[in-house]
């Protein structure tokens, strides 16, 4: 079964991050109403309004920064050019935006926001950001080989 | 890179052209012009098997090679 392709499965993710890519936008823009909502559960508006607030929207545009870079590297497997140093490049991109993300929610921890959740987050963008660098470096090292295959008659 | 490829060479002296050869080996016009041109970085055995036997020659009179001063 082809996965890879304009009309298979990685042609249809690519689609699906765009309207992820639009949802996210509409958040982003939606989001301090959407606070307003949260905050008629919670009793100390003050404290948590701010830090939701702040965190949410941090949050939400790195996942916008994310999904940008994603939809490049499904573009490109979709061109055939997934073995490109663009390819290399938008991990590496994603792999320090998700440390960037996994500091701002170390840094949210201390200021509050001492939630088991937000540690959880935190955890997990920390391994997916220093995945996603190893991922970019072994992309690179079948660059190489590819080239080296392209280059044999 | 050392090793000289000679290959334009021994189709002036057969008489083919690129085109010709590339349709009785089976390999692409754009490889085989990689090769011819010295950028290839290896050739298959089989390959060398098919272009030694259309052109009616051995390895030898297609790879050369020369002392490489940055080798």
């Amino acid at each position: 079964m082809k996965l890879v392709g304009k009309k298979r499965l990685s042609g249809v993710l690519e689609m699906a991050v765009w309207v992820l890519m639009l949802a996210t936008v509409i958040i982003i823009v939606a989001l301090p109403w959407i606070i307003d909502w949260m905050m008629q559960f919670n009793q100390n508006e003050d404290f948590w309004r701010p830090r939701y607030l702040v965190t949410l929207m941090v949050s939400s545009g790195f996942a916008l920064l994310l999904q940008w870079e994603l939809r490049g590297i499904l573009r490109n497997a979709n061109r055939g050019t997934i073995f490109s140093d663009n390819t290399v490049r938008r991990l590496r991109t994603m792999g320090v935006e998700s440390l960037l993300l996994a500091a701002f929610y170390a840094v949210m921890l201390f200021c509050g926001m001492t939630k088991f959740s937000v540690a959880l987050i935190l955890l997990i963008f920390l391994l997916t950001g220093l995945l996603l660098l190893i991922f970019g470096e072994l992309f690179l090292q079948a660059i190489e080989y590819k080239q080296e295959n392209d280059m044999t008659i | 890179m050392a090793i000289i490829v000679n290959l334009d060479v021994m189709m002036a002296k057969r008489k083919i052209g690129l085109t010709e050869l590339s349709d009785r080996v089976g390999i692409s016009l754009a490889n085989l012009s990689i090769l011819k041109n010295n950028r290839a970085k290896a050739v298959r055995f089989s390959t060398l098997n098919a272009i030694c036997r259309e052109l009616q020659c051995q390895p030898a009179d297609i790879l050369e090679f020369t002392e490489d001063p940055t080798d």
